[in-house]
């Protein structure tokens, strides 16, 4: 069975039927997982728990148990703790940890009766998304092995290996990762998923999306992991809408809003350039309404995005000391051991982010850059408030350029990358947004970005659905071409 | 504004890392670009702008206290490496 064809609630409906599809499930499973070995996807690849995890499942399904996602494959990034089983946020620091309580997403999706298929790749503690951090190499795009995947995430779906990747997504580097990869990526509105158990940098802005190839799998994915948590305060209250059902509006008309100065962006590429104008020109048909609008702060976002989450990252990241969990540097005094555990158990990015995090945080610069840069946010939240008022969505590429060359891991980055340039402002704002797959001449992939109003995740996810029902979507790298 | 090496030696302390010197010398470059950059969009007057330090304020959003129990000890001291069935173990505090 091509299980990765089938949509994740019709793939559900026939495990309940028949449990004995999940050796098939385990069988295809094994047999992706030996075609993309190379591709450095997975931190963790655990046959024997997969088999544990479908026994119980089998024994759930006996005792009639409701399990919207039975048998379906899902992978958790590495940063998403998982009880008993390693996550290591793609650092040396916590090559170690077994996290001792599961996160709210990993416990959602079990009861779900998703199968935890792995732990994917990501850049140290899901700090950018230029393959040159993570303790684990860096993980390969599948449409071109030389350029970066940006998430294993990303790179799972992009296979077909699995149909649903759960991830984070801070700054953007999830919607990057999906845009890099040709697949689609989703940041729900802040809170909307609760963060409990997530091993984040950044805490005003991280939030837990789905990579998928599928809006219809994506939407029940997020029914799944939305909702009201009382354990994390920042979690949203109130009803989870039905994601599925708003998928059933097939009537309305989308406004649609786009920068004038949308292509100032660093760096952006010809190709990405033509493609999104190509597409905006196919896009503006029927029941879509596109207008450009100025913006005078969100090309901004990106540098303000850059300082804030160093900052947070330099508090959030201080209690890996190597006392309590992960790596020891030997030292004589105290001190000297803390200095060696993170020197030695971060990684060379990471050492440059949090020292600039101290930086801006101290007491010459606090004022001047961070507190700077926190109301530079009001006002791109003031300015997207306005423009989303008056418009369903925003739209803008995902990334300047497609999936950048894998680099050495002694190749410096800039703090403020430009692949952060679009996707910087939903983060800074709370907002929702979604990338949507685009393939550019040079037969790369390139994204289209989406945001839409706080708490309005339906609308992003009915334009994802109007784009496949034209067939703006991609066909995805053929699995068994990939070695 | 200048950064400069020994502001970078202060703050990679606070931080408690060692950089090597080519890090120090990575590190002053983009944070004297960044801080270029942001100089030009402070041109802009923000100072009577508020500043947002989550992407939507919830009023309240601090919970009541709820006791539970702990985790068991065991479970705790599992992932240290330097730990005996009672506590962590640290280098000596007090330096020679």
């Amino acid at each position: 069975m091509d299980f990765y064809k089938i949509p994740s609630q019709k793939l559900a409906g026939q495990v309940r039927e028949d449990p004995a599809l999940l050796d098939e499930i385990f069988a295809m499973l094994s047999h992706f997982h030996n075609e993309v070995e190379d591709l450095n996807i997975f931190i963790l690849f655990d046959p024997e728990n997969i088999q544990k995890e479908m026994t119980f499942l089998k024994e759930k399904i006996a005792k009639g148990k409701s399990l919207s996602l039975a048998g379906v494959p899902v992978s958790l990034e590495d940063n998403i703790c998982t009880e008993n089983i390693a996550t290591t946020c793609g650092s040396k620091m916590l090559s170690t940890y077994k996290p001792p309580f599961n996160s709210w997403a990993s416990e959602k999706l079990q009861e779900a009766g998703a199968i935890l298929a792995g732990k994917t790749n990501l850049e140290e503690f899901g700090v950018g998304c230029r393959g040159n951090s993570s303790f684990y190499g860096a993980a390969k795009n599948p449409w071109d092995q030389q350029r970066i995947a940006g998430k294993g995430a990303a790179a799972a779906v992009s296979t077909l290996m699995l149909p649903l990747s759960i991830a984070t997504d801070t700054i953007g580097e999830l919607r990057q990762a999906a845009s890099y990869c040709g697949v689609i990526g989703f940041r729900p509105t802040y809170g909307r998923v609760s963060r409990r158990g997530v091993i984040e940098y950044a805490s005003s802005m991280a939030q837990l999306g789905i990579i998928s190839r599928k809006t219809s799998d994506l939407a029940a994915a997020l029914e799944i992991i939305s909702g009201p948590d009382p354990q994390d305060p920042t979690s949203l209250k109130g009803e989870v809408p039905s994601y599925r059902a708003s998928l059933q509006n097939e009537e309305k008309v989308f406004k649609i809003a786009v920068p004038d100065n949308w292509d100032q962006a660093p760096g952006m590429e010809k190709d990405v350039k033509e493609c999104f104008l190509e597409q905006l020109h196919n896009l503006t048909a029927g029941r879509v309404q596109v207008e450009y609008i100025p913006l005078r702060y969100f090309h901004k976002a990106y540098l303000a995005a850059a300082v804030i989450s160093a900052a947070e990252a330099f508090s959030n990241l201080a209690n890996y000391d190597g006392v309590r969990f992960g790596y020891r540097g030997e030292g004589k005094s105290l001190q000297d051991m803390y200095i060696k555990s993170r020197s030695e158990g971060f990684s060379s990015k990471l050492k440059q982010f949090l020292t600039f995090g101290a930086l801006v945080s101290s007491g010459k610069h606090y004022e001047d850059y961070f507190l700077k840069s926190q109301r530079m946010r009001t006002r791109i939240k003031n300015e997207l408030a306005d423009c989303l008022e008056r418009y369903d969505l925003l739209l803008t590429p995902t990334t300047p350029f497609t999936a950048p060359l894998a680099k050495p891991d002694t190749e410096p980055d800039q703090l403020a990358d430009p692949a952060l340039f679009y996707t910087a402002a939903a983060s800074l704002a709370g907002l929702p947004a979604l990338t949507f797959p685009l393939y550019t001449s040079v037969k790369r992939p390139a994204g289209l970005q989406f945001m839409g109003k706080a708490g309005d995740e339906a609308s992003l996810l009915q334009i994802s659905a109007l784009l496949e029902e034209r067939g703006i979507s991609l066909s995805f790298p053929n699995p068994g071409s990939i070695k | 504004m200048k950064i400069s090496n020994s502001e970078i030696g202060n703050a990679a302390w606070d931080a408690r890392v060692k950089l090597t010197p080519g890090e120090v010398e990575h590190l002053l470059d983009c944070s004297q670009k960044i801080l270029q950059e942001l100089n030009l969009v402070q041109k802009d007057n923000l100072d009577s702008i508020k500043a947002t330090f989550f992407g939507h304020e919830q009023p309240g959003s601090l919970r009541e206290d709820i006791i539970t129990d702990s985790l068991p000890l065991a479970k705790v001291l599992a992932n240290s490496l330097y730990a005996d069935e009672f506590c962590f173990h640290v280098p000596k505090i007090i330096e020679e």
